[in-house]
């Protein structure tokens, strides 16, 4: 389109084609069409589609019924005239072109015409064979009728027939004979021909020579039929012929079919399922026959060796039996022509007499002379006593009388030690006197004597006492591990812990790294306990006995009894009866019960269980690696460092102490400790003298029981000292028994104390970072025990008396397992077979202990963790029955020993009391410190110890739980029946009111 | 006010299943069940004397059963070491638990009879699941330290009585054990009918009412004799008298409160009697000494039977 712009100065311009139109950048963008906006519009523009109310679909002009014109009646035709006008109306006649149109409801498009169907064409033939059959003189006969067909022949025929085709010819132009041969041959020939024209050719050529003018017809072709693939088949598959797949004649199965050559009669091609690339069935609906089965039952004997290898001559039975041989030859066997040659059998060596089928670790001492050197060996040597000597040498060791050789006085003060209440000291004087006597290298029957019955006296001992020494945790810093060896026996003495910790402090240490330290020692002590408190704590004592061991059982049986049954035999039911536990039932069983779940968020089914798996002393011991551990615990060099001479720092401190400090010590109680653990890191390298101890002592003894606070612990320290330096030469049995069951009852206490303890030094770490309060704390508790301490000084002394004694028996036990040379010559004793050893003789006990160690740890932190239910309550009644059984074994005067142990547990009772008050005011403190906690806790966060996370200290406050629990119970439990009784007298006053 | 019991023998009946282990009501009392030694289970209409069911599926004794709270069940438990579950119409073993190390000494369905409990010789008590396919126990409950005895449920608690002296109540609701300590060998626990006390059998020939909340004992039933066998106890319907077996072949009957022994039913040549279930609403008692079965009534109760009759 051209438009001539009517403006003057576009007047020379054409512009050719509609302008776009101007983008208004103004105008608000319009919004691209989509498909379905699209309006859908016929070819003459109209629109196709409206809503349902406008008429569905276009329909007449416009949606109108007229037309462009308007609307016009149709007019009126008289039919009077025009009748024959008048057509039928057809249905097209009311159509549009739309509905005629390819999607109209009358769609118009070519067809065959009526005419060239194959209705027509049938039709036709119809009336072509009517019109045939016509003038036959057969009247209507239809059947005839179909049969004749008449020729009909296709135009293309006619045609080619018009051109001089014939049937049975080829079409295309005539060919010469010569080339109609060679397409009979059927082969295109590529290049030259190499055939030779054979005879037959030959002869031809004769009827070539006069046919050459001829010209025939080319060979017609046969049509390539072209199957198109109509079914679902696989290529090449093609169904089963039925005429060979049915039998045309009457199958005999009892005749076997007749064998012609190959062919096989049966149904060829194939059936379902095998594909082109599979191979044939295998003639399935082949006519079987029965006899081409075996049906005669023979004995298949020649089948019975199928798979045998053996030689063939054997098969047949012709066995070559030699001359003389009785018996049956295996069926397939031969005899060997080869004699049998017996090997010629040699009995074991026989074992040596002393040989245990158990090895026994040899303790670090033995470890030591094993690797030591030569110097360290001569020492040792040296330091054999007699006994050891004399076997050596050969000599019977004389150990079944030992009374025998006693002297009269020292058998009359034995007596009396066994029988006065003030053994410890007696015994100590006995053991002064024998060592005054047989100074070093004295006589050696005294020695001897001095050993032997140094022999039941160490079997009461309790099992397990060097564990220091079993476990090593702060090798690597020999000062701490002389520090810590200090206090595990403090510890084991009875010691609190903050107490005992007090006294193995040195002054250099600042506050943050003694708590540290403090708090190290408490977890490594605790993982590390004695063996017997754990057993005592696991095991409950049989109820009889053998007969041999004549003992009151039913006096035993009282004993042995716990709170409960105690209680439950007087139908005091109730608190003392119940048991409460948590207990978590499973989800679905609470499901089946309609009943919520107690514990919404547990995965526990069951009682409560302590992970133990993560709680392992490399938590929280600050040393760098296991390995140095390791390597420091197996070098014997690091050993005997580390190894501190036992108690020596203590009896130093009484030498220099007791002249001196003996005013100071009771009023500055703190003060004494510092100076104490001073003089202990000062005075370590000094050598000692014998003598002087020896003035000590005896002072000491003299001064009886009848000393001040500040005395007795001098004299504790001298305890210390004597016994550690004489501690195996003590002869007093009943003394040693005493003290020995003394042992395991403090042992008992220890528990519970070290527990209590370490409660209260989680509550003050938890307070730690302000150090004033930490300390105002630390010395409000010491100031308590110092005050209570004051308050009962009677009961003190006691106590101090019983840590003495022990301190002797744990001076003993030091020495035999540490320092002491001869240990290792009781160890042989042991070893060798004697008749008078005692079945619970302490060598060989260690021995089996020792080899239980590396359980026991594991073990001793369950007890500490989990006080589940198949544990009995911790009971140091029963320990110390336990430990009264073992005892009895070897006790040669028993009704000395009874009062002795009684005695002593009348002591043990004020004690106990006491010691429960103790426990309550921690508790009260843990109270408090909790609160403390709370508020601490993210600043303790931030100050973050390294030993201890998170997961410890939950584990920690749970066990500080049971142990609050335990405390009361082992509290309660600890007391004589008598006073059980009288609790329950008055719980059951306290009921009645 | 004039205490009745079951003071008249109304039918004596010989099961003929062998010994008669344990004989239980259903749960309105209309029927009874008894566990013959002859490894099955009878069901019966004890008041018309009508023998109803046999069923059969356990491999020994059976020891004890019961039947769920829409009688559509049984459960039992027996020498076989295997608990049973029974559909009551058909008579078919619905499915058998195996999973204890020991015979099975007690069962028990919980309130709704979707959990059958049982306790054994083993120690332990095992929670099976009716609803489930999974024949592996819910939960096992091994506090026991001894042969679980005996068992009862309530609508939120497992009491189990325990050849270790003691009983044990797992508290459902608020996940707690709690462990009495009774002394002797439990050999029957019962909870009263009001929920709040616990009545043990202990082989000390006494029985004791512990209070549940506090585990002290409020009375304590003797007279009878009971050292060998595991006999059990029962409180009567309105929870006054206290009945247990003996081994005098007596049935002793004591007042609640005044601990008096109100009567002693004399089974003829019986030496123990050893099972016995007290009508839940009614006053009638079933007791097992031999092979035989007993019912006892009172006389009012007596008179209404035949009355309805």
């Amino acid at each position: 389109m051209a438009t001539y712009s009517d403006s003057d100065e576009d007047d020379t311009f054409v512009s050719i084609g509609t302008p776009l139109e101007s983008i208004n950048e103004d105008e608000p963008k319009k919004k691209p069409f989509s498909v379905q906006d699209l309006p859908a519009k016929d070819k003459l523009g109209r629109q196709r589609f409206h809503g349902a109310f406008t008429g569905g679909f276009s329909a007449g002009y416009f949606n109108t019924v007229g037309s462009k014109e308007g609307w016009a009646p149709s007019l009126f035709v008289s039919s009077r005239e025009k009748r024959s006008d008048i057509t039928q109306l057809r249905p097209e006649d009311f159509m549009d072109e739309d509905d005629l149109g390819e999607h109209g409801i009358a769609p118009r498009k070519l067809v065959t015409a009526d005419s060239f169907s194959s209705e027509e064409r049938k039709r036709r033939r119809v009336e072509e064979a009517t019109a045939a059959v016509s003038d036959t003189i057969i009247p209507g006969a239809p059947a005839i009728m179909d049969l004749i067909i008449p020729e009909k022949i296709s135009i293309g025929v006619t045609l080619l027939r018009k051109m001089g085709w014939k049937e049975g010819q080829g079409i295309g132009p005539r060919l010469s004979r010569k080339k109609l041969k060679q397409q009979k041959a059927g082969m295109k020939v590529y290049g030259c021909d190499l055939r030779q024209p054979s005879s037959d050719d030959e002869e031809e050529m004769d009827d070539e020579q006069f046919l050459e003018k001829v010209t025939f017809a080319p060979r017609d072709s046969i049509a390539m039929t072209v199957v198109a693939k109509d079914n679902l088949h696989g290529l090449g598959y093609h169904g089963i012929d039925p005429r060979s797949a049915l039998p045309s004649s009457h199958i005999n199965l009892f005749e076997a079919p007749p064998v012609k050559g190959t062919g096989r009669k049966g149904i060829r091609g194939q059936a379902f399922g095998v594909g082109a690339m599979e191979e044939d069935d295998e003639d399935i609906y082949a006519v079987d026959s029965l006899s081409n089965y075996d049906i005669t039952m023979t004995n298949e004997e020649e089948n019975q060796t199928f798979g045998w290898t053996a030689p063939k001559g054997a098969m047949k039975g012709n066995i070559d039996v030699p001359v003389g041989y009785i018996g049956k030859v295996l069926q397939g066997f031969q005899i060997s022509s080869k004699p049998y040659i017996q090997k010629k059998a040699f009995p074991p060596s026989p074992l040596p007499a002393e040989f245990k089928p158990v090895h026994a670790f040899r303790k670090p001492s033995e470890y030591e002379t094993g690797h030591g050197d030569e110097e360290e060996k001569a020492t040792k040597k040296k330091d054999l006593n007699a006994v050891a000597r004399g076997i050596e040498l050969g000599e019977t060791p004389i150990i079944g009388s030992v009374f025998d050789l006693i002297s009269k006085e020292d058998k009359a003060r034995l007596d009396t030690a066994r029988s006065g209440p003030l053994y410890t000291n007696n015994s100590n004087r006995l053991v002064t006197e024998s060592h005054a006597a047989g100074q070093e290298e004295g006589d050696s029957s005294k020695k001897t004597v001095l050993q032997s019955s140094e022999e039941p006296s160490r079997s009461n001992l309790p099992l397990f006492q060097g564990h220091s020494l079993m476990f090593r945790p702060f090798a690597k810093d020999p000062k701490k591990q002389e520090r810590y060896d200090k206090y595990q026996t403090l510890i084991r003495h009875g010691k609190r812990d903050a107490d005992a910790f007090e006294e193995i402090v040195s002054g250099h240490m600042t506050e943050w790294e003694r708590e540290r330290e403090k708090e190290e020692f408490t977890k490594a002590s605790k993982l590390y306990k004695p063996l017997t408190a754990m057993m005592a704590y696991r095991f409950t004592r049989g109820k009889y006995y053998e007969e041999d061991d004549k003992v009151e059982v039913p006096a035993e049986e009282e004993k042995d009894k716990s709170d409960k049954v105690k209680a439950a035999e007087m139908n005091m039911y109730g608190q003392l009866t119940r048991e409460v536990q948590e207990w978590h039932p499973s989800k679905l069983l609470c499901k089946r019960f309609n009943v919520p779940h107690p514990y919404p968020g547990s995965t526990i089914v069951g009682l409560r269980t302590v992970k133990r798996d993560k709680y392992s002393v490399f938590n929280f011991l600050n040393f760098p690696s296991q390995e140095d551990i390791q390597e420091s615990v197996n070098s014997p060099e690091q050993e005997t460092l580390a190894l501190p001479p036992p108690a020596t720092c203590s009896s130093d401190n009484s030498s220099i102490q007791t002249p001196k400090d003996r005013g100071k010590v009771p009023e500055k109680p703190k003060g004494f400790k510092s100076i104490f653990s001073h003089l202990t890191e000062s005075s370590r390298t000094e050598n000692w003298s014998n003598q002087n101890d020896g003035k000590e002592k005896s002072d000491n003894n003299q001064s009886g029981g009848q000393r001040t606070e500040g005395w007795t612990l001098t004299s504790e320290a001298h305890g210390v000292k004597d016994y550690s330096e004489f501690g195996f030469r003590i002869e007093n049995k009943s003394a040693a028994i005493g003290i020995s069951k003394e042992n395991i009852f403090e042992e008992s206490e220890e528990i519970e104390k070290s527990k209590s303890v370490e409660k209260k030094q989680e509550g003050e770490e938890d307070v730690k970072p302000p150090m004033d309060l930490f300390e105002a704390i630390f010395r409000n508790t010491d100031s308590e025990e110092s005050s209570s301490s004051s308050s009962d000084e009677a009961e003190d002394i006691q106590k101090e008396e019983e840590v003495k004694a022990e301190l002797a028996a744990r001076g003993i036990q030091m020495d035999t397992q540490t320092s002491d040379p001869s240990s290792k010559v009781h160890s042989e004793i042991a070893n060798i077979p004697n008749p008078d050893r005692l079945p619970g003789d302490a060598t060989e006990i260690e021995s089996i202990e020792k080899r239980l160690s590396p359980v026991i740890h594991d073990r001793e932190m369950k007890v500490e963790e989990e006080y589940g239910p198949p544990l009995p309550p911790t009971n140091p009644q029963s320990s110390s029955v336990s430990a009264e059984a073992i005892t009895r074994v070897h006790v040669l005067d028993p009704p000395n020993f009874k009062d002795l142990t009684s005695s002593h547990r009348k002591q043990k009772h004020k004690h106990k009391d006491r010691h429960r008050h103790k426990v309550k005011k921690d508790k009260k403190e843990k109270h408090k410190k909790s609160k403390h906690k709370k508020k601490h806790k993210k600043k303790e966060k931030k100050k973050k110890n390294k030993h201890m996370d998170s997961d410890d200290e939950a584990d920690d406050e749970t066990s500080s739980e049971n142990s609050d629990s335990n405390d009361g119970l082992s509290g309660s439990s600890a007391s004589t029946e008598r006073e059980l009784l009288e609790r329950l007298k008055t719980l059951q006053k306290s009921r009645i009111l | 006010m004039s205490q009745e019991f079951p003071d008249r023998l109304v039918h004596t009946i010989n099961c003929k299943q062998g010994a008669v282990r344990a004989v239980r009501f259903n749960g309105d009392g209309i029927y009874c069940l008894t566990c013959g030694s002859d490894k099955s289970v009878r069901l019966w209409n004890p008041h018309r004397n009508i023998a109803l069911k046999t069923y059969s599926g356990h491999g020994y004794e059976v020891l004890d059963a019961q039947a769920s709270c829409d009688n559509s069940q049984i459960c039992s438990g027996g020498m076989d070491k295997t608990v049973v579950l029974f559909d009551v119409a058909s008579g078919k073993t619905l499915r058998k638990y195996r999973g204890h190390a020991g015979t099975v000494n007690c069962v028990q369905f919980n309130e709704e009879s979707t959990v059958v409990l049982s306790g054994s010789i083993d120690s332990s008590v095992r929670c099976w699941d009716v609803r489930s396919k999974n024949m592996e126990p819910i939960q096992v409950m091994d506090e026991a330290k001894d042969s679980v005895t005996t068992i009862q449920v309530s609508d939120h608690e497992i009491l189990t009585g325990s050849a270790d002296g003691s009983i044990r109540r797992y508290d459902l609701r608020n996940g707690k054990i709690i462990t009495d300590f009774i002394g002797k060998a439990v050999t029957s626990a019962n909870f009263t009918r009001d929920g709040q006390c616990i009545l043990t059998s202990t082989l000390d020939s006494s029985i004791k009412l512990m209070d549940k909340d506090t585990g002290e004992m409020l009375n304590e039933y003797k007279g009878h004799k009971n050292t060998d066998y595991k006999i059990d106890n029962c409180l009567n319907c309105k929870d006054t008298q206290i009945l247990s077996g003996s081994e005098d072949g007596y049935v002793y009957i004591w007042d609640l409160i005044e601990t008096k022994v109100i009567s002693r039913l004399k089974h003829e040549n019986q030496r123990v009697i050893h099972s016995l279930s007290y009508h839940p609403t009614e006053i009638s008692l079933l007791t097992a000494a031999g092979d035989k079965m007993y019912v006892w009534k009172s006389k009012s109760t007596v008179d209404e039977d035949t009355s309805g009759q």
